[in-house]
């Protein structure tokens, strides 16, 4: 009898509830891919290509997980909360018929368990499957698709997701039980009515949403003019003024319904309509100001996830594939020590034993441009006891103009700086398709490397340069000239030194004579990709010089760079979007329960409007427009505030990578808006059906004493 | 004077054969046009389930309900629901205002129910004034008392000129003043307007308002009182209403 009981309303609720089981699958979807993620294709080639990702991004999906659990533990909290609300007649009747509390309790919990076992056989597949074309997708989006697909199964994050989706049904559960076991059986009886709040003068409400309106509009202003991202003082006070803004303008906006419901209109049951929409504009302007900036946030994450995704480009900077750092030259002298010390000839990697190992092993094909690079440093004479060999003061003075702080002097001012010589780069100059340097006697070149964190530096040593500052190299004294020269020198930025002179030729070889690092630097031939994809083919070329390394050869390739820059694109897209996705389905799970709990509590109306022969057409059409009004001014909202904020965005913190194609993030933000319409559209006709399947139990006339 | 609502041999039953409850079984009434005509019994004799009847809330086992001359058990559609809004206007013990709308806009409802495209402003005002609740009608029904809600709820129920009034115990919650004011006001309708009225009620006092009376128990009739509106007092048509009512407490049908 009791489990027939169970049995019966769980597959009741079950049905009555489409709400509350997406909810209750899309958690468990959202734990299994977040503890999946390692399983990833793309994840599991970053990882080949940079060991160090896996420990980011461990703890990445740690955090993930928990704020995951914090997030979708409130989410199921109010979703079953509306579920046990909506029977807390049936529930009062159960227990004035005499059954025990403790009874109750193992029913509802019963009951729990149950509709938690159907969302797991309903979820657990779709997790599965999902986290599979997810893996599938984004190795494709990257270009990776030679890579061999391996199934993202793990038992271990399946186990996790059980724990997780358990943990947090059973806490919502207690916490709810415990709240529902508090009240009296008559409570329980009787739908409460709202009850009455207070009402202001509807000038208050007008005041308080045009200053609310004022306030974000002077939030978007900030964001637009760049303010925002002068410092994190500026950026909490755009939030702050924003978020008084929204929940200012929230409350005042029930001056406006207000005037809708008074207006005279010949649509069927306009003011009840109104009224309605005006009550939970009242009862919830909180709230829906909330899921407001949730699904702004959410709009703000995926448009940044997607545009970082889609123009992020792997290939930034890219000059060279390989390089090879091969062994300073040996004086005479030293090769005589090293004879007496080990007793033979010392076995060097030069530029030469290089190239030719490389034809050895039958890559050098491959490449279509081989070529050595040497930076170097002033070589002192073996008494020297004075390094005095540059003075920069004149430069850095003027730099000091630019930036008050002198935080980035010792990067860049050495007393025996990095130097390379033109012709050498040059070379390089002309494969990235540059112009070549040309110094006239007495003049400088400067490179600094691209580093992203350093463009500031670049930016602001250009003014410097110039004012043609006066330096001395020597005791000779030059000007340095040109604009900084960034085109890397070797092939992984991280490698380069962050500041070398490029001095001429002849200068080079006077100055720094054998005090030098000689780097073979190699790019591969574009028409000589294997299937014309990079990625395969640095894969196959760094297997075959893997597989026979000679003695003590050091070499990076762009795998390494490629890696790090592959890892930051998928981290920032998935975590953003990830983002995006559960704001956006919390706020509108929130929404929805939201309406039809303000719904159940105004049954009383709606029977009246019954006895007064309204049709059950009649009654959802004027809960459709509740519900399309419930919406669409949060997400109206949202998507006004959105626009300010994925542009400001934009030119923000975007802007240093991606600053040509704000045009085309534009049109992947209006596809992304497109998705989320659709969204929006799927949410609004569940809570549809589910307003409407309500209605028509009202219907039903029932026995009234 | 013709009926205006004519039921015939009407039976509403509950259940199932073991616990079958005949809660109307089988009443025959004639309400006449301009009449006010009240319903009076016990409690559970089966008034309400009548009035239900009438309105099409719940459908009888068998018989007939004929408003002037339609059939309403064959009303479909917008047939019925213009029946249920516009032919029909019904007074509820509990008022049935919704709460959230002011008492003009209760007043509409109907209208903007079933789109009326008469002129109302004018019957609104008249109403408004003639039941005297011009300084609380913008106000919401939590501010009003409940003769005045009662009041509201009367100029809804008469707001689309219907051709029968129902009211089910209307003074049920109301105090004896609020009460007779409201039982005047009926009473000054079905005069002046000549608004045909049913209502259920058992208050003696209420129903003395009433130009004929039908007793039923049972779920029959039982009896039947007329008053005579030119020569008779209320209050001896009161004092009448309380010698049935006696008989009809001490449950013995045979005494009249
Ligand atoms: N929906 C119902 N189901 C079963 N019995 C009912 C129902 N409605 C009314 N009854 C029964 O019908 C009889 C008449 O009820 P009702 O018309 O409400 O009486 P009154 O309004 O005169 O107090 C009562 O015995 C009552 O128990
Ligand atoms: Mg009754």
């Amino acid at each position: 009898m009791f489990s027939k009981l169970v049995l019966r309303n769980t597959k009741r609720s079950q049905k009555e509830n489409l709400l509350f089981m997406s909810s209750l699958v899309i958690s468990i979807i959202a734990f299994y891919v977040v503890l999946s993620l390692k399983n990833q294709d793309i994840v599991r080639y970053i990882q080949s290509l940079e060991s160090d990702a896996i420990n980011k991004l461990l703890t990445m999906v740690t955090a993930l997980y928990m704020f995951t659990l914090v997030v979708l533990f409130f989410l199921i909290y109010y979703a079953s909360k509306y579920q046990i609300e909506r029977r807390s007649h049936e529930l009062g009747v159960y227990l004035m018929m005499g059954m025990k509390r403790s009874k109750m309790f193992f029913m509802l919990l019963a009951e729990d368990i149950a509709s938690s076992a159907i969302a797991l056989v309903i979820g657990l597949p779709f997790a599965l499957l999902f986290s599979e074309l997810m893996s599938l997708i984004t190795v494709k989006c990257v270009g990776v698709g030679f890579l061999e697909h391996q199934s993202t199964f793990d038992a271990r994050a399946l186990g996790l997701t059980l724990l997780g989706f358990v943990a947090i049904k059973l806490a919502s559960f207690f916490l709810i039980s415990f709240s529902l076991f508090r009240k009296e059986v008559g409570t329980l009886l009787s739908d409460a009515p709202n009850n009455i709040k207070k009402r202001r003068a509807p000038a208050l409400y007008l005041v308080a949403a045009i200053v609310g309106l004022t306030l974000l509009i002077a939030a978007y202003y900030l964001v637009i003019m760049g303010y925002s991202w002068i410092g994190l003082k500026y950026m909490l006070l755009t939030m702050l003024v924003g978020l008084i803004g929204t929940f200012m303008l929230f409350w005042g906006i029930r001056f406006f319904i207000g005037l809708i419901a008074r207006r005279n209109s010949s649509k069927k049951l306009h003011a009840f309509t109104f009224r309605q929409i005006e009550d939970t504009v009242i009862f919830r302007s909180g709230t829906m100001a909330l899921c407001s900036l949730l699904v702004l946030t959410s709009f703000v994450c995926m448009g940044a996830g997607i545009s970082v995704f889609t123009s992020y480009d792997l290939y930034r900077g890219h000059v060279m594939d390989y390089t090879f750092r091969c062994d300073s030259p040996l004086t005479e002298e030293e090769i005589e020590e090293y004879k007496e010390v080990y007793g033979e000839e010392p076995i060097l990697n030069t530029s030469e034993s290089v190239t030719d190992y490389l034809k050895e092993i039958g890559v050098a094909d491959k490449f279509s441009f081989i070529d050595v690079l040497r930076i170097g440093h002033v070589k002192l004479p073996e008494d020297a006891t004075s390094f005095d060999v540059y003075n920069m003061d004149n430069a850095m003075e003027i730099l000091s103009k630019y930036n008050g702080e002198f935080y980035y002097a010792d990067r860049i001012y050495d007393i025996n700086p990095h130097l390379i010589s033109l012709g050498d780069y040059n070379k390089i100059l002309a494969l990235a398709g540059k112009e070549p340097l040309v110094l006239g006697s007495g003049e400088l070149g400067v490179y600094m490397d691209g580093d992203v964190s350093n463009e500031k530096v670049v930016e602001d040593f250009n003014k410097v340069l110039a004012e043609r500052p006066q330096v001395s190299l020597v005791d000779e004294d030059y000007v340095l000239v040109g604009e900084v020269y960034t085109t890397p020198i070797v092939t992984d930025y991280l490698m380069s030194p962050a500041f070398c002179l490029i001095i001429p030729d002849d200068k080079f070889d006077e100055l720094a004579q054998n005090n030098y690092t000689a780097y073979l630097n190699a790019r591969l031939d574009e028409d000589k990709y294997t299937n014309g994809n990079i990625f395969q083919t640095l894969t196959e070329v760094n297997d075959a010089i893997d597989s026979s390394i000679p003695q003590y050869l050091d070499y990076e390739s762009y795998m390494n760079n490629m890696g790090r820059q592959l890892f930051y694109l998928v981290a920032t897209s998935y975590i953003t979007i990830y983002l995006a996705l559960v704001f956006l389905v919390i706020a509108n799970t929130i929404l929805g329960v939201q309406f039809l709990m303000n719904q159940k509590k105004s049954s009383k109306r709606y029977k009246t409007l019954i006895k007064l022969g309204a049709g059950h057409k009649t009654l959802c059409k004027s809960s459709a427009k509740q519900i399309n009004w419930y919406f669409g001014i949060p997400i109206a909202v949202a998507a006004m505030s959105s626009i300010f904020g994925v542009r400001g965005l934009f030119s923000g913190i975007l802007s240093s990578r991606t600053k040509t194609s704000i045009s085309e993030m534009m049109i992947t933000t209006s596809i992304v808006i497109i998705a989320f319409v659709l969204i929006e559209c799927i949410y609004i006709l569940v809570v549809k059906r589910a307003s409407f399947k309500y209605l028509k139990t009202l219907m039903n006339p029932e026995r009234e004493e | 004077m013709k009926p205006i609502l004519k039921i015939e041999s009407l039976k509403k039953y509950y259940g199932k054969q073991e616990n079958l409850t005949r809660a109307i079984d089988g009443i025959d009434i004639n309400v006449m046009e301009g009449e006010f005509l009240g319903i009076m019994g016990a409690s559970g004799s089966g008034k309400s389930t009548l009035l239900n009847c009438i309105a099409t809330v719940i459908k009888p086992t068998s018989g007939t309900i004929e408003l002037n001359g339609q059939e309403i058990s064959k009303l479909r559609g917008a047939k019925l629901a213009q029946y249920r809004g516009k032919d029909m206007g019904y007074l509820f013990q509990n008022f049935e205002l919704v709460d959230n709308l002011t008492g003009r806009e209760n007043i509409m409802l109907p209208i903007s129910l079933h789109k009326n495209n008469e002129n109302t402003d004018e019957r609104m005002q008249k109403l408004i004034s003639y039941l005297e609740i011009e300084d609380i009608v913008d106000k919401f029904p939590s501010q009003m008392s409940g003769g005045e809600k009662q009041r509201v709820a009367a100029a809804r129920a008469l707001i689309l000129n219907p051709k029968i009034i129902l009211a089910d115990e209307p003074t049920g919650a109301l105090d004896s003043k609020n009460a007779k004011s409201l039982m005047t006001k009926l009473e000054g309708l079905n005069k002046d307007e000549n608004a045909t009225i049913l209502m259920v009620t058992h208050d003696s006092n209420a129903a003395s308002f009433c130009s004929r009376i039908m007793f039923i128990q049972d779920g029959k009739i039982f009896h039947e009182l007329r008053k005579d509106r030119e020569n008779e007092t209320r209050q001896s048509f009161y004092e009448r209403i309380l010698s049935v009512m006696a008989q009809l407490g001490g449950g013995s049908a045979n005494v009249l």
